[in-house]
């Protein structure tokens, strides 16, 4: 097949699929509640039950604290990823806070945060001796 | 010999079909209701890395190529084209593609090539085209040595190499619960491949069959799927990003990120490259063997089930 069918049909392929799919309503990010956090959390790390769990204003992100420390549970599209918040930097948002995790597979979280919810996710996810 | 060989490229060919079919599969879902579940971005994000698969095979299939043709010229050997030589070709293949498979669960070098055909959380027939771009590293060309050794061209031997593929591109689906009981015997099916898909520990390391389930049966790691336990797709740590170039390479860089920490032995530099996923020199990952341990500690009913044996592994 000559290059250049293939490639058109690729592009147009990846496009169109792409389009249809966020036409017909298939693009809408996940939202946890207080249960579907806890369960998202562990299915990822079954071995660190979880403590406390605080929810962002849109509930797409939550703030796990678990017996291995503080972590994230995040929306990936319609599933969920979950990481254990270790070394991480933090920087400021209009409407909260972006978590860097210093990982290449899960690099930066956006979490949507209320003023108060702000101080108290950087109290718990930054480490004692920053 | 000199008398040319001539295949088509059968992966591009199928490119017109793949597209079809994918949205077959949606419109299913979407009108039935059931039978899977599409996401965009993680639909793209497959898409794309299939698209890459195929510049990758343009860009350094010539490397393979070369090793082939040398392993051609140096042969003895040559079976001819007949129709029944190509038959044989593609069982043996087949069976190449079994082993190369198994390695590339319980190789990490080989792994981190792989890991991206199971780095979505979604199972459908996008998820069949989300495939390595970094296929050439691992080396798993020589595993197809033999064949050319023995006579098969190498030509026929990439030609039944993508009929594999392709095979495998319709079993990516929830659609299609069980097949007939004797296709569900021999052949790799939606269901058995639904259960190398999971994340379940009793689904860890099973199934790597590509057309042929036989081999699974044959090498003793087949694991049927269970209707009381459905698969969970995706990773045991799933990802954190959609950007494709991350999830090409990110097991490469987390190899490089392990062998360069301070203060360890050239034993455990080479093990984060060889050992199997999950291996750690201080043990604090798990590898599927531990998490399947716990999981036993945790169930131990499960124990001597399918993907558990009575040993506790
Ligand atoms: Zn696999
Ligand atoms: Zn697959």
């Amino acid at each position: 097949m000559p290059l250049i069918v293939l490639l058109v049909l690729v592009v147009g392929g990846i496009a169109g699929i792409a389009v249809l799919l966020h036409i017909i309503g298939l693009s809408k990010a996940k939202v946890f509640d207080q249960e579907s956090a806890r369960a998202a959390w562990l299915r990822e790390w079954p071995q660190a039950p979880v403590q406390d769990i605080d929810l962002s204003q849109d509930h797409c992100v939550a703030l796990i604290q678990s017996t291995h420390g503080p972590g994230l549970v995040w929306a990936m599209g319609a599933d969920s990823a979950a990481r254990l918040a270790k070394a991480v930097k933090i920087s400021q948002h209009e409407r909260g806070l972006f978590v860097s995790l210093n990982s290449f597979d899960a690099p930066r979280i956006k979490a949507n945060l209320s003023p108060q919810q702000v101080n108290t996710w950087r109290g718990v996810l930054m480490e004692p001796e920053q | 010999m000199t008398d040319m060989v001539s295949y088509p490229d059968v992966v591009q060919l199928a490119v017109p079909i793949f597209i079809v079919a994918i949205v077959l599969e949606l419109s299913w879902i979407v009108i039935r209701q059931r039978g899977g579940r599409y996401e965009t971005r993680d639909a793209v994000t497959s898409l794309i890395m299939g698209a890459g698969n195929v510049a990758s095979g343009i860009i350094l299939g010539f490397l393979a190529w070369g090793f082939f043709m040398l392993l051609w010229a140096v042969t003895p050997m040559d079976l001819g084209s007949a129709w029944w030589v190509v038959v044989l070709c593609f069982v043996l293949d087949d069976l190449r593609y079994y082993w190369v498979h198994r390695f590339g669960h319980r190789i990490r070098w080989v792994w981190a090539s792989h890991v991206n055909h199971h780095s979505s959380q979604h199972y459908n027939l996008t998820t069949a085209l989300r495939q390595t771009w970094t296929g050439t590293f691992t080396f798993m060309m020589v595993v197809r040595a033999p064949l050319i050794l023995v006579g098969f061209h190498p030509a026929m031997v990439l030609f039944v190499g993508g009929l594999n593929l392709i095979y495998q591109f319709w079993i990516h689906t929830e659609a299609i619960g069980r097949m007939p009981r004797w296709f569900e015997a021999v052949m790799n099916t939606p269901s058995h491949h639904r259960v190398h898909h999971g994340r379940n520990p009793r689904y860890l390391d099973a199934n790597y069959a590509g057309v042929f389930i036989i081999w699974d049966k044959m090498f003793g790691t087949f694991v049927p799927e269970l209707d009381s336990e459905k698969p969970d797709y995706g990773l045991v740590r799933n990802l954190g990003t959609f950007n494709p170039i991350r999830v090409a390479f990110h097991e490469w860089v987390g190899i490089w990120n392990d062998i360069t920490q301070p203060g360890l032995t050239m034993y455990h530099r080479l093990m984060y490259a060889v050992a199997p996923p999950g291996w750690s020199h201080d043990g604090s990952r798990e590898t599927s063997k531990r998490i399947k341990a716990r999981h036993l500690t945790e169930n131990p009913h499960d124990r001597g089930t399918p993907g558990f044996d009575q040993a506790g592994k």
